[in-house]
């Protein structure tokens, strides 16, 4: 294509090209675009840009890229990655610059993104106004789940020490009209009982279910399944991350193994876990998934390299009402339903610091299935 | 004049923008639009006798969509690091952005800002967590952009660090 026709070409498409001179100066080749007579118009008239810096302190950053890049002799291109610039009337110009090399000539494309960047900035509003609410929505949940549990626990416990005191007493010899209170007693105790049940039924299913069977018929856990499950949900986001999430089962085969939880508070507590991983894992790092088998465990344990958690956090880490963090690996309420979910399948939950950085939170599941429940 | 570069450091809608808006032009949106690569803004601000002009890149959240570009804190003189006091997770965020910025830039002048200061009935990091931060030795300063609370010092108080460091 000939020179002339190349530059209304580019001109054509809104793209400033430069090319980069021995003295750091950015040479317009071609005409200048129309966002940048707009934008930066002194540039445009004088067809350099002499000092980047003042101009763009972005685009000066991004050159120590391109020059690497145009230095390098590879092919290819290097993008900035888009940003705002404002003219002097305060409008607003998303750009991004591209270093090539075209024919040897370090080469960089400015351009204005206009509608694609909108369409971006769109996208990525959606998906974070998604995030907040479902962020919003799983903190309440979680908040409304411990908080019954809190209260249903803190009705029950004090009433069974007064029906059993209560009951002793009957008991005992008494005077009539003692025994006549006593019985009375007795009664409000079991209405009140009979109340917590219907507050249970009506309001608490979601907290019932949390505990999974209750009534000794534990029908075991395919834990490799679910442990595909959680690892799979995950995937996406560990490869955005240029993390690895590795799974070692260790001698628990696949299958159906004979242990308490349902899988799906199984996997509830396992992605709380596994989310923590993600979320504190350094860059290009490992998560690992194991499966350990004990004698009368299963032990499952969610490995990262990141920073650990300083010990002062660490007692904490599994209380109940813990809201944001003073350490790594601290969060809000996750840990605390992964305590309580696990404990209530009568197994134990922990941390431990991995050898070498990291932190390793683990929880053991009971392979008798008529273990007692907490 | 000395030019300082700050890097605005933190998740997504902890009010980055809302701070530099507020502190640069006096202005606040209640919109929340999110913000795509980087804006750069530049104030002149006096620190006692010493006038300088801070530089303030705007950078994206940093979240499971957009990681932080590391390259894009070459050159800066502090940091100012962001999270909502309504989100605790955010104070998580912002504390693994911490640790990675510190890896690959060292330890340089920082401040946390916790945003959002107006909406009391909404706020989740208790004291006692604040206080642990300032044990660490990071200066922490509450922050409401809406309501024009704490904006100016907390800049100010990053500057004064800046130069003394």
């Amino acid at each position: 294509m000939p020179a002339l026709a190349l530059a209304d070409v580019m001109h054509t498409l809104d793209l400033a090209v430069f090319s980069r001179e021995g003295n750091g100066a950015l040479r317009l080749v071609g005409r200048a675009p129309v966002f940048l007579e707009t934008l930066w118009p002194s540039v445009a008239k004088s067809g350099m840009m002499e000092s980047v810096m003042e101009v763009s302190p972005y685009l000066d950053n991004f050159l120590i890229d391109a020059e690497t890049h145009w230095k390098s002799g590879r092919s290819g291109r290097v993008r900035s990655g888009p940003w705002v610039e404002t003219t002097e009337g305060g409008a607003e110009h998303n750009l991004e610059a591209t270093a090539v090399s075209i024919a040897g000539t370090p080469t960089l494309l400015v351009e204005d993104l206009g509608e694609d960047y909108q369409q971006r900035r769109q996208l990525l509003q959606l998906a974070r106004e998604k995030m907040l609410d479902y962020e919003t929505l799983n903190t309440e949940v979680q908040r409304k789940e411990v908080l019954l549990h809190c209260v249903i626990h803190d009705m029950c416990s004090p009433l069974q020490n007064i029906m059993m005191a209560l009951a002793m007493l009957d008991n005992e010899i008494l005077a009539p009209e003692v025994r006549g209170m006593v019985q009375l007693a007795l009664q409000a105790g079991k209405r009140q009982e009979g109340l917590i049940d219907n507050v249970l039924h009506t309001y608490a299913s979601e907290v019932r279910s949390l505990y999974g069977q209750d009534d000794g018929s534990w029908p075991g856990l395919d834990l490799h399944k679910s442990a595909h499950v959680v690892i799979d949900l995950h995937r996406p986001l560990f490869a955005q991350q240029n993390l690895t999430i590795a799974f070692l089962p260790d001698g628990v085969r696949a299958g159906i193994q004979q242990v308490r939880g349902d899988a799906h508070h199984f996997e509830r507590v396992l992605g709380n876990l596994v989310g923590n991983a993600l979320r504190h894992a350094p860059e290009g790092s490992t998560v690992t998934v194991r499966f350990e088998n004990e004698p009368e465990w299963v032990k499952v344990s969610v490995e990262d390299e990141g920073g650990g958690v300083t010990p002062h956090v660490q007692a904490q880490l599994f209380e109940k009402f813990q809201q944001g963090a003073v350490g790594r690996g601290k969060v809000g309420l996750g840990l605390y339903f992964c305590r309580i979910t696990v404990s209530k399948w009568g197994g134990e939950s922990g941390y431990t610091p991995r050898s070498g950085g990291g932190s390793i939170f683990w929880f053991r599941l009971p392979r008798n299935l008529n273990y007692a429940t907490t | 004049m000395a030019i300082k570069k700050i890097c605005m450091l933190g998740s997504f809608s902890v009010g980055k923008t809302s701070l530099v808006g507020r502190f640069v032009q006096g202005v606040y949106s209640e919109k929340y639009l999110t913000t795509v690569g980087v804006k750069v803004d530049k104030k002149v601000v006096r620190v006692g006798a010493e006038e300088t002009t801070l530089m303030l890149w705007d950078l994206q959240g940093d979240d499971d969509y957009e990681k932080l570009n590391l390259t894009f804190l070459r050159g800066s003189a502090g940091f100012l690091y962001v999270a909502d006091g309504t989100r605790p997770a955010s104070l998580d965020a912002v504390l693994n952005i911490r640790d990675r910025v510190k890896k690959n830039m060292g330890d340089l002048p920082s401040v946390l800002a916790l945003n959002k200061a107006d909406l009391t009935d909404q706020w989740q990091i208790g004291e006692a967590q604040i206080e642990a931060l300032r044990a660490e030795g990071w200066p922490v300063r509450r922050t409401s952009a809406k309501e024009a609370q704490g904006i100016e010092e907390t800049f100010l108080d990053l500057a004064a660090r800046i130069l003394a460091a």
